[in-house]
């Protein structure tokens, strides 16, 4: 990413967060308003600084800055969207029953298909098995903590 | 009724408890619990989510079985080892397991990924055992007056202590100090999510019942710290997490390289673990970053600093492994518990009938004593269980990235759901994962994030505390915010916490002057031979 856009989408993000909070702001009066509003300005501030020096950069810069450091945003966004899944099911179907689920998909769909799909079959089920076991026998046997309950286990 | 003892003879001495303390010491059963306890604690440490707090807490029922001093000694080598553990998971995966490792992160991880991942387990063992020795000495020498010391912290003295904890973005980030200010002023905002701790007001809710509670630190360093690693580690497409080779003799070199270039930083940041260790309410988390950034500061080369140094992971484990000790004397001898794991042992002594305060050093002499030995005895035997159990841990890096990936966010959730048994608390870690990896790529430093989170109640809740005392002083808020010898003390480590980056950058500006002119002087003659 060029070294403006990134000034720029930072200085945009502290804006929208003080934007965010600032809508909230509206409700709080007397002592409780003075710490947050301090830190609003601050982030703003920060906010307009890093926005405007980006625009700056961009229109300086004659041949872009970039950092480069490649992403395999496909792999990032598709463990990021399981996750996201896996946090949606994990009260409905239980905190086992989503793990499993979790653990399986994300493997077979993640994993290493360079030696058959059948043997990913075999790695990601054993995984999940293993790895299921594991926390049950820690967690819940050893140490008592409470796992999140759904329909099933 | 007998004649009046001299006072000498009504108070036994403390060597009069040496002997029998030791004695119950090599108890096999205590030599067992201690084992015990060390092992489940590094291994509750080093999951991201289980705190100390939480082990202590889960083994205190046990323990009503037994003898107390037993009891003490297991809850006490648990809280050793997990503290300790925490290191683990910051080094191998860059997820602190407890909030009192996140520097570690901050040059443990960079070992790891250069290869180093045995450099770096080793150096945090060591310097843990270190710390918490040093932390024990004072405990048992010291205890008295320190905790009389410890009693001038009061709303003032612990608002600029706090501050000072903070100034360390300056230090932490120095290339990029403006997205770090701004980074910590999020997390100090994050931290204002809930009631007002001064004015019981529900603040930035969003319209969420949930939120009224306020956003936990655990639930957020998970997110800032593992849930955005397993996006960055994915990102990075490698098969393994990172590479591991182990190199015979490397503890050896590891620890003599410790003994002979940083004792200066092991000693001063377990001094300062000791002390932030004794303030209530300041922790582990506190004294690794205040120590983390004492030790840049006073480096001859500070820029090595988040690059993977041997003194960055010394500096910051041996600092909250000497935190255990502090948070004990204040404990034993006036019944305030330095952390909330000193509070679980407090309830445990209490509950066991056993009343702290000075007098427990003499009616309860003999328990006081082999508490404080076992602790001597677990930070040593840390050694031998830690060495064990790292080089088991490592094996991690050797598993495939996604399977670890896989693992991490398994983990995560759970860890945070165990907090609160929340929901909420998931969903935290991973609106925080996100903003630590996005973030993170657009400059934002999380390690100041998670720095605002961690210290922002302690700051405004001192802050309340030092306003409302100025509606009954003649001088306002000046006079109390200045008015004891310690704030005075704290505000001018302050001034030169803020003003470090500009001296080490004007330090680097005259070294760069004096080669340039002894490069000049050199060509001189040659110019003239020509």
């Amino acid at each position: 990413m060029r070294k403006s856009t990134t000034d720029l989408l930072c200085g945009l993000s502290f804006l929208g967060i003080s934007a965010l909070f600032g809508a909230q702001m509206m409700d709080l009066e007397g002592v409780t308003r003075v710490f947050p509003q301090a830190l609003l300005v601050v982030i703003a501030i920060g906010g307009l600084w890093f926005t405007g020096k980006g625009l700056y950069r961009r229109h300086m810069e004659s041949k872009p800055e970039c950092d480069h450091e490649p992403v395999a945003w496909k792999k990032v966004g598709l463990i990021a969207a399981m996750s996201l899944l896996y946090a949606l099911i994990v009260n409905v179907l239980g905190f086992f029953t989503s793990s499993s689920l979790f653990i399986l998909f994300t493997s077979l769909l993640m994993g290493d298909k360079s030696r058959g799909m059948g043997h990913l079959v075999k790695i990601s089920a054993t995984f999940t098995v293993v790895f299921c076991v594991l926390l049950w026998v820690s967690f819940v046997k050893l140490l008592s903590v409470p796992t999140p309950t759904g329909m099933f286990f | 009724m007998g004649a009046t003892a001299h006072p000498a003879l009504k108070e036994p001495h403390m060597t009069e408890f040496i002997i029998p303390s030791l004695l119950n010491l090599i108890d096999p059963l205590n030599i067992a619990l201690m084992v015990i306890g060390l092992a489940g604690g590094i291994i509750i440490g080093a999951l991201p989510g289980l705190s100390a707090t939480m082990g202590v807490a889960l083994m205190v029922p046990a323990t009503f079985a037994m003898d107390p001093s037993s009891g003490l000694v297991m809850l006490g080598a648990i809280y050793v080892g997990a503290i300790y553990g925490g290191s683990n998971s910051a080094v191998l995966i860059c997820t602190p397991g407890t909030p009192s490792a996140v520097a570690t992160t901050f040059d443990g991880w960079p070992l790891t990924q250069r290869g180093e991942a045995d450099t770096a387990l080793y150096t945090s063992l060591l310097s843990s055992a270190f710390g918490g020795i040093v932390g024990v000495f004072f405990l048992l020498f010291l205890a008295g007056a320190l905790a009389r010391f410890a009693l001038q912290f009061g709303g003032p003295e612990n608002f600029w202590l706090c501050l000072f904890g903070l100034s360390t973005i300056a230090v932490m980030s120095p290339g990029n100090m403006g997205k770090g200010i701004v980074s910590g002023a999020i997390g100090l905002l994050i931290s204002t999510i809930g009631i007002d701790p001064n004015a019981g007001v529900p603040r930035f809710t969003f319209g969420s019942y949930s939120l009224i509670q306020g956003i936990s630190v655990i639930p957020c360093m998970i997110g800032l710290f593992s849930f955005s690693q397993v996006l960055f580690l994915i990102g990075t497409d490698k098969t393994f997490v990172a590479d591991y080779n182990p190199r015979p003799g490397t503890f050896k070199r590891t620890a003599a390289y410790l003994a002979g270039r940083c004792k200066k930083i092991l000693l001063r940041s377990s001094l300062i673990g000791t002390w932030v260790g004794m303030l209530p309410g300041a922790g582990g988390e506190i004294a690794s970053i205040i120590a983390y950034n004492e030790s840049k500061r006073w480096a001859k080369n500070p820029s090595v600093y988040g690059t993977g140094c041997i003194e960055g992971v010394a500096s910051s484990e041996s600092a909250n492994n000497a935190v255990i000790g502090g948070s004990l004397i204040p404990m034993l001898t006036l019944g305030i518990p330095g952390s909330a794991v000193a509070a679980v042992i407090l309830g445990a002594l209490m509950a066991h009938g056993i009343q702290p305060g000075f007098k427990i050093f003499s009616a309860t002499g003999e328990l006081a004593y082999t508490f404080i030995f076992s602790q001597f005895a677990v930070n040593l035997l840390m050694i031998p269980i830690g060495f064990v159990l790292c080089r088991c841990m490592a094996k991690l890096l050797t598993l495939r990235l996604t399977f670890v990936a896989i693992g991490i966010v398994v983990l995560s959730y759970i860890g945070a759901y165990a907090i609160s048994n929340s929901l909420l608390d998931i969903w935290v870690v991973v609106v925080f994962g996100f903003v630590g990896f996005f973030g993170g790529k657009l400059g934002m430093d999380t390690g100041s994030m998670a720095l605002g989170v961690i210290l922002g109640p302690m700051i405004e809740e001192n802050l309340g505390k030092c306003l409302d005392l100025a509606h009954s002083v003649p001088g306002g808020l000046p006079s109390i915010m200045l008015d004891s010898g310690i704030s005075k003390v704290l505000v001018a480590a302050l001034a030169l916490s803020l003003a470090t980056p500009y001296l080490l950058h004007l330090k680097k500006l005259r070294a760069q002057e004096r080669s340039a002119r002894c490069r000049c002087a050199d060509e001189r003659p040659e110019n003239e031979n020509a």
